[in-house]
This record gives C-alpha cells, structure tokens and sequence, in this order.
C-alpha cells in the first residue's frame, strides 16, 4: 500500500464518519463530558461487578432512576443517586461518584475551617450509609481513580498523595483488615484501613505497582 | 515497497491538515497528548492511535454495554433497571449549555470511525515494517 492509498483512505473516513457530524455536535458535549468520564462508567461497571459477584451485596440504585456522574467534584449531596451496598436486605454502605473526602492533615489538625488543599477528590467512593458532606478519612472503605490516559510518573505522584491523606502506613509486618471479605483486598498496610484502587487504560500501569504494595494502592489496567 | 520515514512525514501533515479541517479543536489535544518519537514512522502511529482514543472518549459505542452490565449488577429500588447513566454539569457548564446534564446516550457513536483507523494504523504498521 501506498502513501497516496494511506491518505485516501484517512481523507475517506474523517469526511465520511467526521464531515458534518463533528462539526454540528461538537458545541453540544463540554470537553469535561467527554475527557474520561464514559471511562469512570465503564470502570463503574467493573466495581459493581466485584461487589456482586465476589463480595455478594446485593446492589440498588437510591435517589433516581439514572446514574449520574459529575463534571466537576463536590461533597456528598443526599439529592442526588447513590448505589446502596445491602446485606440481608440491610444498606450498609453507598457507593458515590465524584465525591471529595476530607484529609487525613485536616482531621488530624481538628481546624475549624477548611481551606482547598483540605479535601481531595475520588472518582467512585464507598462510605458507610447514610454519609453526606466531605466524608473523613477515616470513613472510607474503598476508592477508586479511573485514568482513560497513558500512566505516567506524575499520576503515581498524585495517587501517593491521595493515599497519603487517607491513612498512615501501618509498620512492616501489621496490615490492617479492610471492609471487604475478598475483593478488593482483605487487608492493607495503612491505617484507616481503606483500599484504593487505580483503573488505567495503559498497561504501563504495572510497572508503578512496586510502591503501591508498599501503601496499599492496587494498580489495575482495565482496556475499555 | 515499504513506507518511508519521508511518506510518514508526508502522512503526519496531512492527517494534521484532516483535523483542522474537519474538527480543528481536536488538533490541539491530539498534538500534546502524542508521545513524541524520532522515528516518524513510530510518531505517526502513535498520532493516529491518539486520535483514535481521543474519539473513542467522545463516542456513545461503548455505552450500551456499560449500562447492560450496570444493570446486570444494579437495579432500582422497585427491581427496574437503571435507566441510564449521564453527566451532571457543573454550574459554570450549566449556563453555557442551558441544561443541567447530558446523558451518554446523546453523544454520537464513532465505532465505525475507530474501526476505520484501527484497520489503517494497522496497514501503517504492515507497511513501515514497525513492530506490532
């Protein structure tokens, strides 16, 4: 094959699937929409899945009849759905989208006010029923970054800090039990004991796996 | 006989002058987000699986089986099935787009563009002998 057939055909599909299509939907989908969130919902379905099928809640939709992700983080807000974890007909836990958390500086600082470096955000958290506002630290069974990019250094970085904020690294040879009977872990090195989990579309993600066993961060490369 | 380096530098440009003409915003993105390589064979392939997960973030062809599988695992609080999954706006998107979400359902379904790239990126490989 040619370059002149390579660049027939190139032409061919963006003015056949492309040519008017972009242009006339483009102003429609902000870039926020469209920049990793059908992402958070496919690793959305994964979770739900391990919470069925490994851990056996049996899973409800509250508050509305669609899930609904968010463009931009916030505190817990009760209006809005929530994916209710149940046990024996019991709602034990919530699971949440785009939800900030409160840092482990700030509780431990027991301060009055909350400035912007005091939370932090993650895209699919579990907290304990009935949780509204900026959950603490402490609060937290489980939370999950979803990353639709290449991984690169500056991601381990951020997620270093994330787990930083959520617990203590628990000494060498103490693990704290998590909430979960197999996935995504029984226990982990860190105290609150949450898990924390990072879903990447790049199989690179492996290779930062080395200090995530050390904190307790699970590194899963999940193709969409 | 196989792609040269200066038939892939060729292609670079042109695949550069398809986004600007058919959806110039994409440009940018594209650029900064492709892994730069000296070989411009590699670059090339790199540029257009970029453009290729760029596209696949903006389309709706994977959405029905995310919400199946929802729905597999979730249902409402009367045993219905979830009815969909969308996107709240954040207040600033609110005034822009006059609405206060958008569901996954209304984007456009670009699978048969991606699959059009994916058959070409592959052609590309063949013929610049790369590596898979």
């Amino acid at each position: 094959m040619t370059r002149n057939q390579i660049h027939r055909q190139l032409q061919e599909a963006f003015r056949r699937y492309l040519g008017v299509s972009t242009r006339a939907t483009q102003g429609l989908v902000p870039q926020s929409v469209s920049a990793g969130k059908l992402y958070e919902a496919h690793v959305l379905s994964r979770v739900v899945e391990h919470l069925v099928d490994d851990e056996g809640y049996v899973l409800t939709l509250a508050g509305g009849t669609k899930l609904q992700l968010k463009s931009s983080p916030g505190p817990i807000n009760r209006a809005y759905p929530r994916i209710e974890l149940r046990r024996s007909g019991i709602c034990v836990a919530e699971l949440w989208t785009d939800v900030e958390f409160m840092a482990l500086s700030y509780c431990r600082r027991q301060a009055l006010t909350v400035t912007k470096g005091d939370y932090h955000e993650l895209d699919i958290l579990i907290v304990p029923s009935g949780a509204a506002g900026r959950p603490q630290c402490d609060a937290i069974w489980l939370g999950v970054e979803c990353k639709n990019t290449g991984y690169e250094k500056v991601l381990l970085k951020e997620i270093l800090g994330i787990r930083r904020e959520l617990s203590f690294v628990t000494p060498p040879d103490r693990q704290e039990r998590t909430q979960f009977r197999y996935w995504p872990r029984t226990t982990v090195p860190a105290t609150p004991a949450s898990c924390l989990l990072v879903y990447s579309t790049d199989a690179s993600v492996a290779e930062y796996a080395a200090p995530g066993n050390m904190f307790g961060i699970d590194f899963i490369h999940e193709p969409m | 006989m196989p792609l040269s380096r200066q038939d892939c530098v060729e292609l670079v440009r042109q695949v550069e002058g398809l986004l600007r003409e058919y959806d110039p915003g994409s440009l940018e993105p594209v650029l900064e987000s492709t892994e730069h390589y000296n070989d411009p064979r590699r670059y090339l392939v790199e540029m257009l699986r970029t453009i290729r997960h760029l596209y696949a973030e903006r389309s709706s062809g994977m959405y029905g089986s995310i919400l199946d599988t929802v729905n597999r695992f979730v249902r409402l609080e009367d045993g219905s099935p979830v009815r969909g999954i969308s996107v709240t706006l954040s207040p600033a998107e609110r005034e822009i787009y006059e609405r206060e979400e958008i569901s996954f359902a209304e984007m456009p379904d670009r699978s048969e563009f991606l699959e059009a790239l994916e058959r070409i990126i592959a052609d590309i490989i063949h013929e610049s002998e790369l590596p898979q």
